[in-house]
Formats: C-alpha cells, structure tokens, sequence
C-alpha cells in the first residue's frame, strides 16, 4: 500500500473517515494518491511479482493487502471460433472464476479491508444478487456482520432471504 | 439477508435510512470510494494480461463495470506506459462558443464571465472544454481546480504557428512548450489526452480574401515555403510528442492550410493527424463528407460547426476577408445550417473514430444579454449532437 487519502472530489480537501459525501463541499468522496511517488517506485516487473489477486495491485489501492479470499486474477481466454466468426479478436475475461463467480468480488475485498480499517464491523448494501453474494463472503473473510436488503422479486432461486419481510 | 417488500430503489432508500442510524459501511455509500478502487482491477488484470496494452474496445455486460475502466485507464496511464486510448466519443464545447477567443479576449472590451462560461458548460453537460484563448480559464492549479469542480476535463488548445518561416518559427516555439506545460499541470491525469491543435498563423493576403486560393492560386505556399513548413511542422510534433502529446494540424480560414488542395498536401508531406474543422471546410466550398472520405484515419480530432452555406458562398464569391465568417454570423446553431451533420457523424461511427468531438459556434458577444442566449444555444447543440444516430 502507498500513500492514499480519501478526498473531496469538489474541494479537493482530505477527508478522514468514510463518509457518504464530504462534510466540506457535499461532493462525493474519492480515492487519490501520490502519483509523484507511485511514478518513481511502482513497475512492471514488481506488479508482475506480486500475489495472483487482487492486491497484486495493492499499489494502486487503498488500504493493506491483508483480506484475501480469492478475488482476482480471473483469466482472460481467446476464443477461436467466435474471433473467426465475427473477423476481429475476441477475448473473453472470465469474472465467473471468482470465488462468488462475478467482479463483485473484487470490490467486496476492497471495501471490506477499508471498513476492517476504519472500525466498523458492519457491512451493508442492496443487491439483487451478485454484489450481496461478494459482500456477504468478504464480510465473512473479514469477520465483519453483512447486512443485505434484496427486494423480494429477487429472492427466488438466485437468493434466500434468512429473515423475514420486511416492509 | 433481509427480504424487502418493495423494488432495488426502495432497498436502496431504506439503506439510507439505516445510515442514519448505524455506524456501518454501506458498499453505494460511505465504503462506495473503496469499491470503486475494487472494482477497476478487473481492467488492471485484462491490461496486464495483454503485455500492458489497452484494448481497442471492451464491452462490458456488467451493471457498474463501467467504474471499473474508467478508474483504471488513467491509473494505468499515470504511472505505466500504456499506449491505446480507452475512452468512447467525448464531447468538448470552446469558449469562441459564448464570444471568448483570441481577438475578443486581448481587445479588452466586455467578455463573458469564464466559471459563467464552465458553469454552463458543465450544466449541459458537455464532458470537455477546448482551453481557447491562452489564460481565459485562468492557468495552472487555478484551472485544474476549476474543472475538476465541474467534473469537466480539457479536450485541446490552438496554438497557431509561422511554419514557413524558420526564424519565426523558433521564437514562436516557447508558445507551444507553455500550453504543452499547462495540459501538464491540468489533464495528467485524463486518460483521453488534450490535443494540441497547430495551426498555420496565415498571413494578412490570405486573411484579406475568403478561399483565397480559389480565385488567386498563386496566393498559397511556394515550393520554398512549403519545404519550411513541413520541416516545422514535424519539429512541433516531435515536441508535443516528447511531452507524451499527440498533434492534430488544424485547416483554418485565413492561413495557409485552408483549402482540401492544402490539407491534401499537408497530409501526403507530413505524419500529423488532421483536426477536421467541417466548418471552416465547408465556410470556402469544400465537402466534409468527402473529407471524411478522403483523409479517414488521419483525422484525430474533430470541430463540428454548422454554416449557412449562402451567406458564406456569397463571401466567398466576393473576395471578401475571412472575418466576414464572423461579421456575417455564417455559423449558425447546429441543424440550421447546410452541412449535413447526420453524415459527418455516421462518417465519424464509420471510420470507428473514439476521441474528442468539439462542438462550436463561433460567436462574438457585447453583453451578458448575447451570453445568455449563446448559452442556450449551447444546451440544444449539444441536444441536436446527441440526437443524431450514431
């Protein structure tokens, strides 16, 4: 992990904890880093080193490279027939690989190590299915609580819900 | 898990009710910067699959996997060497738009106020500005905060130059060198670059009189001044592509490279990418159809006007200067003008072309009263622009 602040997008000011939009100017929040020194240290050769995951990119992410359980490095295949058929080069990159099998994944890593960092044990979000698969494992890979609200036409083969309706 | 009676949107409302209850992280809010970062790895993963090259195009059937390239281009670019450009079709507006350009600007008379100018253009909509006149938007950590606050980036700069005449040439450099400085200090971080538009600094005979080479051939370039000018041409490439900056020449009324003749040649002689102004082609008689035709991959770079096709006929036909364009107000609003617009954009999906599109109508503007209604006209440019299929 290299230097990292979460900012204002409007001010631009560094902002301390997560929060839904900047107490200074109402913008949204954003991850920013110190491309002077992320220019100087960060190659090829050491992102090519790095773990088969996600944080093989921990350079170019916040927090530490500690939640890991799996998501990344999903293979990018070439498919012939299809590349013939249609006269270009098709590749397909195959998200499915992942551990709840979508990218959801790799952004569940991410924003799980950064709750883990700030203290809170809670996680929650809204889903219709993938994004509360991935959020639910990395809570569990984090020892954090998951909290998903999945509107009730979803919940048929692609969800359970353990809890009754809520209204 | 907990099942709610109600759509994706009401979860989404009662998990921002939740927020204001429990110290939690929400994926879509408090935690939604980190996600994002997440999230652009799978573009991170793809272009290192590739030996460290974007794609050509990715289509991405995934909800938000559009956050995932659109963090991740300009990372990649930041701090590796990548070559390709990742973004679709982006749209610029300039300030000639709302009567700020060169010769408004150092007159010193009323001009209209630049955040009113950004302001607007940002409510419309528009992704980009042109940088117009040098210092109108204000330089350095001013600008870039000013465009950053309005989630616009910068699409290019004109920077006119007296390619046929070395010595000139060499003084007027340093001009280039300040604006390549700027779009450092302003759009490092865009993963479509800013284009440094050169363009020939044309000469009072070639200003005195409209597509002046149409009636008075012998008013263009001799072999000399050629042979000087496609030298200087690629010393100012050379030097915006050392600074990490592609280059596209800009055929301009009143200089020049004016005519498709001159284009053509430019074009044959030099390596630069073509900025095709269909305006200032079609202001002197000449088809932008036909250049899309004709220079296809070359053009890198496009300003797309409308004009009233009569009133610059007329011009022409009269010999009279090149400013009567802008005295006459021969461009007009897109759509109302003779320069077929839907073509020139199904020639733009056709030749695949994937970089800035700067919408202009140059104007001039004597009170806040003009900027007003040049603002308006912006909004339906950008309307009738969008409206056209692709």
């Amino acid at each position: 992990m290299n230097g990292y602040a979460l900012r204002g997008r409007v001010c631009e000011e560094p902002v301390t904890e997560p929060v839904n939009s900047c107490l200074r100017c109402d913008g949204p929040t954003d991850v920013a880093y110190d491309w002077y020194v992320l220019r100087g240290t960060l190659t090829r050769a050491q992102t090519e080193a790095d773990p088969h995951s996600v944080w093989r990119y921990a350079a170019l992410l916040p927090g530490a490279a500690q939640l890991d359980f799996g998501a990344g490095w999903t293979p990018l295949v070439h498919t012939e027939r299809l590349s013939e058929l249609l006269g270009l080069e098709l590749l397909l990159n195959l998200e499915s690989s992942n551990p709840t099998h979508s990218f959801k994944d790799q952004l569940a890593t991410v924003a799980a190590q950064a709750a883990h960092e700030h203290g809170i044990s809670t996680l929650c979000c809204s889903s219709t299915g993938n994004l509360g698969d991935a959020v639910a494992a990395a809570a569990a890979a984090a020892g954090l609580d998951a909290i998903i609200l999945t509107p009730r036409q979803s919940a048929t083969a692609q969800v359970e819900p353990a809890h009754p309706e809520l209204e | 898990m907990i099942s709610v009676r109600g759509s994706y949107d009401q979860c989404r409302q009662l998990e921002t009710q939740l927020g204001h209850y429990f110290p939690w992280g929400f994926i879509n809010g408090n935690l939604h910067p980190y996600a994002t970062e997440g999230a652009k790895t799978v573009a991170f993963e793809i272009t290192e699959q590739l030996g460290w090259q974007f794609l050509d195009v990715i289509v991405c059937p995934a909800a938000s996997g559009i956050l995932s390239h659109s963090r991740s281009g300009p990372n990649l670019a930041r701090v590796h060497s990548v070559c390709k450009r990742l973004h679709p079709m982006k749209i610029a507006s300039s300030p000639c738009n709302y009567g700020a350009w060169e010769a408004t600007v150092d007159a010193g008379g009323f001009i209209a106020d630049p955040c009113d100018v950004l302001d607007a253009m940002s409510s419309d909509g528009y992704d980009a500005t042109d940088l117009g006149s040098y210092g109108y938007f204000g330089t350095g950590d001013q600008l870039r905060k000013r465009l950053a606050a309005r989630n616009l980036e910068l699409a290019g700069g004109y920077q006119d130059l007296p390619f046929a005449d070395p010595s000139e040439l060499a003084a007027a450099l340093p001009s280039l060198e300040r604006l390549l400085d700027l779009f450092d200090q302003v759009a490092s971080g865009q993963a479509l670059r800013p284009v440094p538009t050169l363009a020939d600094s044309g000469s009072d005979s070639r200003r005195a009189v409209a597509g002046s080479t149409f009636r008075r051939p012998d008013n263009g370039w001799r072999a000399r001044q050629w042979n000087a000018a496609v030298v200087g041409v690629e010393r100012a490439a050379d030097l915006c592509r050392e600074r990490g900056y592609e280059p596209a020449f800009h055929h301009h009324a009143g200089t020049s490279i004016e005519t498709a003749a001159e284009i053509d040649r430019l074009l044959d002689l030099t390596d630069v990418g073509l900025c095709l102004d269909v305006g200032h082609l079609a202001a002197i008689g000449d088809d932008p159809l036909d250049a899309l035709e004709a220079w296809g991959e070359r053009i890198t770079h496009v300003h797309i006007k409308d004009v009233r096709l009569d009133a610059a006929r007329a011009i022409v036909a009269a010999g009279r200067p090149t400013i009567a364009f802008w005295e006459e107000q021969v461009f007009c609003p897109l759509g109302e003008g003779g320069i077929d617009l839907a073509g020139v954009r199904r020639g733009l999906t056709r030749l695949g072309y994937d970089a800035w599109i700067v919408l202009e109508q140059d104007t001039t503007t004597l009170n806040q009263g003009d900027v007003d209604a040049a603002t308006v006209d912006q909004g339906t440019n950008l309307a009738f622009w969008k409206q056209l299929p692709a």
